[in-house]
């Protein structure tokens, strides 16, 4: 939906038309159906401005998860197969990583750089990629001592053949139940961020504004504030049920 | 156990001055804020004066090294905005975060785990399927939105809290059980599986079997099921605890988070220095207090 949101959207998301602000959505009294989810308070469409939020979400969110899963899983690589003096460095750098206050981090980003997606998406990444770390490297140190890495060991294979051909094949389904997990993560961030003003810069739509805007209009119109929100949710929570549903198809002994 | 503790504290010292430093570089990048606070028509000579008057004018590592000096004798420098200590500041704020993050995890923990317990009791029934949906919806909602949706609907139509401000337990309540409900739904999920783990478990089925009373039942089981409750519940209390930013601003709750959204707009580097480390100080010092209550609860730890 977010993907081919350019072509779908009924009206142009950011055009302002005073003298229909503030309509209902159509099925409820005083909406048209021109507007099918009403409009805001500059009299922006409603369902316009939330197809062109999904779209800013999911690019962020994708970012994020390639960004992050990709660095995580090489430190895992690294600190799980080398071991040693680096595993202990490259743990402690994830600890740290794990007790970093990413939304006061953003905030100092953005007030350096301006508000973009771009320092959205790094500040996101900057935090995201430390559960991949944990998770991937206590799987490798378990893999790492089974006969077939052992038998290429032996062979006379080298660390990088290894983890390409031996390690990296048997992490693939943690991967992807983390990385769909942090999907729904980095989405409900992205809304925090652009909430506070320093994500996705008005007057492109984005959920957390549209939440942050309707603060004003909470008893004129209800459904600033319900449909953004629900739109976030519901995207958060099929992330949610297919992250759970991909870990026990992963893993058997956690069915029940 | 003195070694593993030994160890622990090491690390959590290496995570702090870590973080120090990064937030230090990252906001002297961001700018001077003597433009911020000398008139539009100061003269170069005023400015420079006044960035010397603030010790702006040193090389950076000599900041620095000033910086980690009065940070160890527990002095956070004077705010430039409100030409106050800061440690004034946090220690007035502070209290209010720590008052909302604790309602926060007492909700969380409390109905977490009595709704996790009940749906592994009664597993594959009804109660279990509200309280699995339940979990879902729980950690799917963000907090800010919650919020919102609470003042529409508990302070704005019905009236029955207030909105914003502090003052009575009341004013705790809604921003209080918006940022509790995401490790409400985490803490019952959890806690449904490591008691149906704990269930299973061949010495529980053995207790069952003799036919010991249902009250030492429920404490072993508990006892047993508690390990990585207490784990998440440790990581979720120093989350908690940075999730109060923006519950705070919703609210306009008067804690560090607060303190430091505003500062950042003034530019007021001291304050959010000094919140960025007390955030991460506690988080840090609870995540310590989770691995060593671990090693207290399950001896195969001490090592």
């Amino acid at each position: 939906m977010g993907a081919i949101g350019p072509f779908f959207t009924p009206h142009d998301p950011t055009r302002v038309d005073l003298a229909n602000n503030l309509l209902p959505p159509a099925f409820f009294p005083g909406g048209v159906w021109t507007y099918p989810l009403g409009t805001d308070q500059l009299g922006r469409d409603m369902l316009s401005r939330l197809i062109g939020g999904a779209r800013v979400s999911l690019l962020v969110a994708l970012v994020v998860v390639l960004v992050s899963g990709a660095f995580g899983t090489t430190i895992a690589m690294l600190s799980g197969y080398l071991g040693g003096r680096l595993d202990s460095f490259l743990m402690r750098l994830t600890d740290a990583a794990l007790a970093f206050p990413f939304l006061l981090v953003a905030i100092v980003l953005a007030g350096i750089f301006g508000p973009s997606i771009q320092i959205v998406i790094l500040t996101i990444a900057l935090v995201g990629w430390a559960s991949y770390a944990r998770v991937i490297r206590s799987e490798v140190l378990s893999l790492k001592t089974r006969d077939f890495v052992t038998m290429a060991s032996v062979m006379g294979a080298g660390p990088a053949w290894i983890i390409r051909r031996h390690l990296l094949p048997n992490v693939t389904g943690s991967i992807v139940v983390l990385a769909t997990l942090q999907l729904g993560r980095a989405i409900v961030s992205e809304a925090a961020l652009s909430f506070l003003g320093i994500g996705v810069r008005p007057p492109a739509p984005s959920w957390g504004g549209m939440l942050s805007d309707s603060q004003q209009y909470l008893i004129a119109a209800w459904w600033l504030p319900t449909l953004p929100g629900l739109a976030l949710s519901l995207t958060v929570l099929s992330s949610n049920l297919m992250g759970d549903w991909l870990r026990k198809l992963n893993d058997p002994t956690q069915r029940h | 156990m003195v070694r593993y503790v030994l160890q622990r504290l090491l690390q959590a010292a290496i995570v702090l001055v870590v973080v120090v430093t990064i937030v230090f570089v990252l906001e002297r990048l961001s700018g001077s804020p003597v433009d911020l606070l000398v008139s539009s028509r100061a003269t170069a000579a005023d400015i420079t004066a006044m960035s010397k008057y603030l010790g702006l004018e040193d090389p950076i590592y000599v900041q620095y090294g000033r910086y980690l000096l009065r940070l160890a004798q527990g002095d956070f420098g004077e705010s430039f905005s409100y030409r106050a200590p800061v440690r004034d500041l946090i220690v007035n704020a502070f209290p209010y975060t720590a008052a909302l993050a604790v309602a926060a995890f007492i909700f969380a923990s409390v109905v977490g785990v009595t709704l996790g317990t009940l749906a592994a009791v009664r597993s594959g029934g009804r109660v279990d399927a509200v309280v699995r949906g339940f979990g879902f919806i729980g950690q799917s909602v963000p907090s800010f939105w919650l919020a919102i949706i609470f003042v529409m609907i508990f302070a704005v139509k019905l009236g029955w809290l207030p909105a914003f401000g502090s003052g009575g337990v009341d004013h705790l309540i809604l921003p209080a059980v918006a940022l509790g409900a995401f490790p409400m739904a985490a803490i019952s999920r959890l806690t449904r599986s490591a008691t149906l783990d704990a269930l299973r478990a061949d010495h529980m089925l053995f207790e069952r079997s003799k036919g010991v009373s249902p009250s030492v039942f429920l404490s072993h089981l508990l006892r047993n099921a508690s390990l990585p409750v207490i784990t998440l519940s440790g990581i979720q209390l120093g989350e908690l605890l940075s999730g109060t930013i923006i519950v705070e601003t919703i609210f306009a709750w008067p804690g560090v988070g607060q303190l430091a959204i505003q500062a950042l707009s003034t530019r007021d580097y001291n304050i959010v220095q000094a919140v960025v480390l007390v955030q991460t100080a506690t988080f840090v010092l609870l995540n310590l207090l989770v691995d060593i209550s671990y090693g207290w609860l399950d001896p195969r730890v001490r090592t």
